[in-house]
């Protein structure tokens, strides 16, 4: 789709799945599992695959890669294997000289000497789950690092030079013999400033109790209270306010930056940018020549994963092949989860300028610069913003 | 066989029984003991061919099924039997299948003993003049305790019981002592089965079948139906040639005709519903009765609901889904009613609120229509102040309060058996919900009857689901219609969002008006979901507002973390959020589900 917000789509992205952990976090419903014992076979199945599965086409491997995703699980639980993964990725795809490569961590498992072999090994960025601030809360969520380790992390990442992210997470719950310091609010914590001295970049999410997680049964036995919906939107206000006051800009629903530290794959993916996911539970998107998207996740279980060493290419676990009017769609729904939005003519080639037209009456959209995109009221009800784009509800 | 001779040789007869007491099981086990049914054919509750009814262990609709049987004197019995069902909704129902036999059985629970439904079926079939059987049934239960039954039976319902027989449907003990005392008790038919004699047969059961059209039960009382012959429906004068008559055993066995004393369908490819009402007589164009046989009590709706599709395309589906079924619900009565809030609807009148949700969830699932169902209500009599008395189903074809000079409201009798201990809890719902006092007597140590007028209007607000938990689910509960008496009532309107919806307003006693206007707002404030907008939810009469409450605006509403760049998943969400949206109508803009017209009727918790 012709438009200056949307990637031209010449180069592609990789994301790499890692789906092991330590211990399964309260909250995570995510693809991962804490039998360690399969590590070497998962590595050993993943290269084959980066290097010769059957489904990645060849177009695909002549196309410059400008940024790579870790993400898992704990990518950082076994960094030797991060970098023959990256070694198999350019053997296979040619990496641009400014190639973005950037690792999940988890503030226990990032150590300086594995940072620094990770820096040297070519990752120019780390993402690190700090979550929370409060002992009590990280305890509740079932992270296994406290707050000391995670400030441990962020200047191990510093000290390698790379680009620091931190994963934050609001509308946490209280329980009853919880003991927060101060007010509870993350922006009022004593160590905030320290923290935003050590990142450009902060991804925030409010947290949704997923069904079946530790947390769900931890609410249902009323073990924890969760904040209300009109707090969590306070939460968000005051966070976006008081980052947008120290130089961060919220360039995507649920990320902030300083200039020029904004994720080039996060954008990627809200902006139709082409990317193929490796390992269990990765999604893929591609687009075909007539400009339609199709998305496909290969493997949804470490087993289906491991029984295809080679990589033949099996039926998709899960595959989306769009019409032209859905791309469109999705395109536009998607493009609207970033600051810049999408251009009015993309609007109404799709035939959504009357939709759009109404969400900015509801004050969930504005237009600037010959783009729509959504106001901050938008951005908290953004549900109702896609639904109306994706589905037609208003 | 001996189907058109032989009167002797044929017995007819229902199964009455309060509901639960386990008459659809007894059926099953005639059928079985007496090889209607293959073991292989055989499935639970077998003459509730609706889904509706297997689900819910109830029957609702009658059936006919012939038995043949050989007796211990050795001859061969064709016995012809009607399921019934228990719930007081469907009274009705009995007494259409009463009309088609000499005898009933009469099954009680041995552990329940006589119940609220087995007293007023009882009376139908004494008033029907026909032989019961007492049948004291689940013997095999722990608690059965067969000897009290008895003593109940004969105390409660003055029908001897020294010979009832004692049966556990579930293990089949007593079946054969019960097929026997069918054939010794129950009188046979009388009647000329003769062609010579001017045919009288009784509808007594009909339903459409896309194929073959109108298909009627019938009970041949003169005469003889013969396939080919021209007959004539006597109350509507319509005639048609007769393609078909036979048997159910259950699956169709054609005959060539059906005499005086048997029980069959008539398959005329009549095709207008209309024509082949329940309780007309049929006879033969060439030979003509002088007389139709006596019809049944007519029967009239009790409660009023709208219904209105979801999807209000679907309007025109749903009156033809309504013409089907009014095709062998005669209860059913239906007009065009249209709401502002709810668009094209129709205003349908139920006997019951049993008879409402069967009705509803058969239109959603045979015929595939959404609905939306408004709470139910009763029909009032409104006396205007220059002398026009206008009959009333729903509140919002109120007149405005300044015309009326009263109103009335329908009253029933009601009948509540209740152990001794709940006689205080069962008085004190009642007295909450306007209920006179009538009488109150000991029908045996153990059981206690309940007199009470109470109005129509208020037995529909959850007063049975209170009455059971109030007496730990002991008390039973029948009612008949009394008569129409003046009351101070008032509609009360619901504003959401400063606008009145119709389709919300219902019809209170001025005493009740400020309370249920109160728990209402209140229940509504839980029940709508966030809006884009505050949504103030208002109680009012006239322009007197009672109550007030507001839903408060939405303030989040966002996916969780969109991971490593699953958009598939997320977008699936949003078209799940979307199907359950469509349960909602928007009224206005603001979106209101289902269970928000249903509120009204939960007005104690």
């Amino acid at each position: 789709m012709a438009d200056d917000n949307l990637m031209p789509n010449d180069d592609l992205a990789l994301y790499i799945h890692v789906p092991f952990c330590a211990q399964r976090c309260n909250y995570c419903d995510f693809c991962s599992s804490t039998d360690v014992s399969m590590i070497e076979d998962y590595f050993e199945v993943l290269i084959t695959h980066i290097s010769s599965a059957a489904w990645l086409e060849d177009r695909h491997r002549l196309r410059p890669v400008t940024s790579i995703y870790f993400g898992g699980g704990t990518p950082s639980l076994s960094h030797i294997h991060l970098i023959s993964v990256l070694e198999a990725i350019r053997n296979t795809f040619e990496l641009s000289d400014d190639c973005e490569i950037t690792l999940e961590a988890n503030p226990e498992s990032f150590r300086a000497e594995s940072a620094a072999d990770l820096a040297a090994a070519g990752f120019t960025r780390v993402s690190l789950g700090v979550q929370s601030l409060e002992e009590d809360q990280l305890a509740t969520l079932g992270r296994i690092h406290n707050v000391d380790e995670a400030f441990q992390a962020l200047h191990v990442a510093n000290g390698a030079g790379l680009r620091v992210s931190a994963d934050l997470m609001l509308g946490l719950p209280s329980s009853e013999e919880s003991n927060i310091q101060g007010s509870g609010i993350l922006t009022e914590h004593p160590l905030f400033d320290e923290l935003l001295s050590l990142v450009g970049h902060v991804s925030v999410y409010p947290l949704t109790v997923e069904e079946g997680t530790v947390l769900q049964k931890m609410e249902d036995a009323d073990r924890i209270s969760l904040p209300c919906e009109d707090e969590v939107a306070a939460q968000v206000i005051d966070l976006e306010q008081v980052l947008a006051r120290r130089g961060f800009t919220r360039y995507e629903i649920s990320s902030y930056a300083r200039p020029g530290q904004e994720s080039r794959q996060n954008l990627r993916y809200w902006q139709g940018g082409n990317y193929l996911g490796f390992g269990v539970s990765a999604a893929s998107m591609t687009t075909d020549s007539a400009g339609c998207h199709r998305r496909f996740v290969m493997y949804d279980d470490v087993e289906t994963f491991l029984a295809d060493p080679k990589g033949k290419g099996l039926a998709p676990a899960e595959l989306d092949v769009l019409t032209f009017a859905e791309t469109q769609r999705e395109s536009i729904m998607l493009a609207l989860r970033t600051r810049k939005g999408v251009s009015i003519t993309s609007v109404e080639a799709a035939g959504l300028a009357g939709i759009c037209r109404e969400l900015v009456e509801k004050g969930l959209l504005e237009v600037v610069d010959g783009c729509y995109r959504c106001t901050q009221q938008g951005w908290l009800l953004a549900n109702i913003v896609f639904a109306a784009i994706w589905v037609g509800n208003t | 066989m001996n189907d058109n001779n032989g009167l002797e040789y044929i017995r007819n007869f229902s199964i009455i029984a309060h509901i639960d007491h386990g008459k659809s099981t007894l059926a099953d086990r005639i059928l079985q003991s007496t090889d209607t049914v293959a073991e292989r054919d055989m499935q639970a509750q077998l003459l509730d061919s609706m889904d509706i009814e297997r689900e819910r262990g109830i029957t609702i609709k009658a059936q006919a099924v012939r038995v043949m049987y050989t007796a211990n004197d050795g001859n061969v019995y064709a016995l012809n039997f009607i399921d019934t069902p228990g719930h007081v909704d469907f009274t009705y129902e009995v007494s259409r299948a009463l009309a088609a036999c000499e005898g009933v059985i009469l099954v009680v629970d041995a552990s329940q003993g006589v119940e609220a439904q087995t007293v007023a079926n009882a009376m139908l079939a004494m008033n029907a003049n026909l032989e019961i059987i007492p049948v004291i049934n689940k013997i095999d239960l722990p608690a059965a305790d067969p000897e009290r039954v008895r003593v109940d039976i004969e105390e409660s319902l003055a029908i001897p019981a020294e010979d009832a027989v004692l049966t556990s449907a579930k293990t089949g003990e007593g079946i054969p002592d019960l097929l026997e005392a069918i054939v010794a008790r129950v009188p046979a038919p009388t009647g000329t089965p003769t062609a010579d004699v001017p045919l009288r047969a009784l509808i007594f059961d009909s339903w459409f079948d896309e194929y073959r059209g109108v298909i009627a039960l019938v009970r041949v009382m003169d005469g003889v139906l013969s396939q080919g012959t021209q007959v004539r429906l006597m109350a509507n004068g319509a005639e048609a040639d007769v393609e078909e008559v036979g048997v159910k055993a259950p699956h169709d066995i054609v005959l060539p005709a059906l005499g005086a004393g048997s029980v069959g369908y008539l398959v005329t490819g009549l095709k207008d519903p209309a024509l082949v009402t329940v309780g007309d007589t049929v006879t033969t164009v060439d030979n003509p009765a002088d007389k139709a046989l006596p019809g049944y009590r007519e029967i009239k709706p009790m409660v009023y609901a709208g219904l209105y599709p979801l999807d209000g395309d679907q309007f025109t589906d749903l009156r033809d889904a309504l013409d089907k079924l009014k095709l062998n619900d005669p209860a059913l009565e239906y007009a065009p009613e249209t709401s502002h809030a709810l668009g094209f609807g129709f205003r349908v009148g139920f006997l019951g609120l049993l008879h409402m949700e069967v009705i509803q969830e058969r239109l959603e699932r045979e015929f595939d229509i959404g609905l939306l169902a408004t709470a139910p209500s009763v029909s009032y009599h409104v006396y205007l102040s220059d002398g026009e008395i206008l009959d009333i189903h729903s509140p919002q074809d109120f007149p405005d309060a300044s015309k009326i000079d009263h109103i009335e409201e329908p009253y029933l009798k009601a009948t509540v058996l209740v152990p001794p201990d709940y006689v205080g809890a069962v008085m004190e719902l009642a007295q909450g919900r306007r209920a006179h006092f009538i009488d109150m007597q000991y029908l045996g140590p153990n059981t206690v009857e309940m007199l009470y007028e109470i109005p129509l209007g208020e037995l529909i607000l959850d007063f049975f689901d209170q009455l059971k938990s109030r007496t730990k689910g002991y008390a039973s509960l029948d009612y008949e219609f009394s008569e129409y008496k003046a009351s101070e009532l008032q509609k009360l309107d619901i504003l959401l969002a400063g606008k009145p919806v119709d389709a919300l307003s219902f019809i209170v006693h001025k005493d009740k008006a400020y309370e249920r206007g109160l728990v209402l707002t209140r229940k509504l404030k839980d029940i709508i979901p966030r809006q884009m907008f505050e949504v103030p939810i208002q109680a009012a009469v006239g322009s007197k507002v009672l109550s007030r409450t507001n839903v408060k605006a939405k303030r989040k509403d966002v996916l969780s973390r969109c991971y490593g760049g699953d958009v598939s998943r997320k977008k699936k969400l949003l078209e799940n959020q979307k199907k359950g949206k469509k349960r909602m109508k928007s009224i206005g803009s603001v979106d209101v589900p289902q269970e928000a017209f249903m509120a009204i009727l939960k007005v104690d918790d």
